[in-house]
């Protein structure tokens, strides 16, 4: 028995250590609840059409240690095609999740942190004049945000956030020549939609 | 038993570093150049297959000090391309994944300024990799590519002497022409990018 515990306080006492070396002690722990109100921008395909949106977001999101959990929605002003093509609007929802993988601190009242994260969404476009395309996303990204420490015990953080996420969605060939009903500038061409979607804003 | 329990305790601190501090020095430079972790956003233009295609990509990036001012680096992108038209339209009409691994030697570095926190530098680069991708002009690409670059920055350090953070920060504008084929044109790469030490 002496022996097992002996063997025992060991593994403790040489794990914990390094443990706390690796996951715990870098990342000054997100906020467990935080809004964050920015823009969002997205260029990509829709039904081998050019697709260009922007416009306001909302994302809440809970936090533990370096893990975010969110729910983000998004609206967006819609432009398919060239300069001149199709307008419309887009209702964009998603949830993901976000891990802080590097931080340096600016003193004590700081840092600047690295980030990388998952999300899955769905998105309805409502294209002028047209019927509505609803398409289902998948994206991944990286990007990096400026938090401050403030309050009692530096308990309370805002900041600023900027991501860059990789957009994936199925090919909607079908829906957008029916949305179209002929009246789509070029015949769309069948492809999937690999897009690039940009996020900023403020963290509270 | 209490002998070892007390040997126990003495384990988990022998991994700890140990600091003399004196106040009126700045912190010492810390080994950080080992390792780097970052990502860079960027654009440019690639000719291949008698196309110039236009590219924008998203990369993440790692680095490790190999000797001296010597380092090896490795990264992985993610790039969008396309031909772009009048319209400025196109250039997410393709995609594709880059891999690439390099050696950079920093040529010109400032004095630590700041209270040696703050250090600028100038670095070159060259290095290789390979491109898989597919684009409606050009159809299925495989490329091999060869570069050579420079790096120009800044390296924040240890702003917090207790901190367990990332003891380096180092934002950078890269600018590396790109070659994929002894008789095409070179290509043109600029991005920025963020990196941080452990």
């Amino acid at each position: 028995v002496t022996f097992l515990r002996t063997i025992l306080l060991l593994a403790l006492g040489a794990a914990t250590p390094a443990y706390a070396d690796v996951e715990t002690s870098k990342v000054r722990a997100v906020p467990t609840g935080s809004v964050a109100i920015g823009v969002a921008g997205h260029a990509g395909k829709l039904a081998g059409l050019t697709e260009g949106a922007w416009g306001p977001m909302l994302e809440v999101a809970l936090g533990n240690g370096r893990w975010q959990y969110l729910a983000e929605g998004s609206y967006q002003l819609v432009n398919l095609g060239a300069s001149d093509g199709i307008a419309g609007r887009k209702l964009r929802g998603g949830l993901g999740v976000r891990w802080l993988a590097r931080s340096f601190e600016l003193g004590t009242r700081g840092a600047i942190d690295m980030h990388l994260e998952g999300v899955a969404g769905v998105s309805r476009t409502e294209l002028d004049g047209m019927d509505r395309v609803v398409r289902p996303d998948l994206g991944a990204g990286v990007g990096y945000q400026i938090r401050a420490f403030y309050g009692r015990r530096q308990a309370r953080q805002a900041g600023f956030r900027v991501s860059a996420r990789i957009l994936f969605a199925p090919p909607d060939r079908e829906s957008v020549i029916a949305a179209c009903a002929g009246s789509c500038p070029t015949p769309p061409v069948a492809g999937a939609s690999s897009g690039f979607m940009g996020v900023f804003g403020g963290v509270f | 038993l209490k002998t070892l329990v007390l040997l126990c305790l003495l384990c988990g601190v022998a991994r700890a570093e140990i600091y003399i501090v004196d106040p009126d020095r700045p912190p010492p430079e810390p080994p950080t150049h080992t390792r780097l972790f970052g990502f860079r956003i960027g654009g440019g233009i690639l000719p291949v297959r008698d196309t110039t295609l236009d590219t924008l990509s998203l990369a993440l990036m790692v680095e490790h000090r190999a000797h001296g001012k010597w380092r090896i680096a490795g990264e992985y992108e993610y790039a969008w391309l396309g031909v772009r038209d009048d319209e400025m339209d196109g250039l997410v009409d393709g995609n594709g994944h880059r891999a690439s691994l390099s050696i950079r030697r920093a040529m010109l570095e400032s004095r630590r300024l700041i209270q040696g926190t703050l250090r600028f530098y100038a670095d070159l680069e060259l290095g290789g990799g390979f491109m898989l991708a597919t684009e409606p002009t050009t159809g299925t690409l495989a490329v091999p590519h060869g570069f050579a670059g420079v790096r120009l920055g800044y390296r924040f350090i240890k702003l917090h002497r207790e901190t367990r953070a990332s003891p380096v920060w180092e934002p950078e504008l890269v600018v590396r022409a790109i070659a994929t084929r002894h008789d095409a044109p070179l290509g043109l790469f600029a991005g920025v990018g963020i990196n941080w030490g452990d």
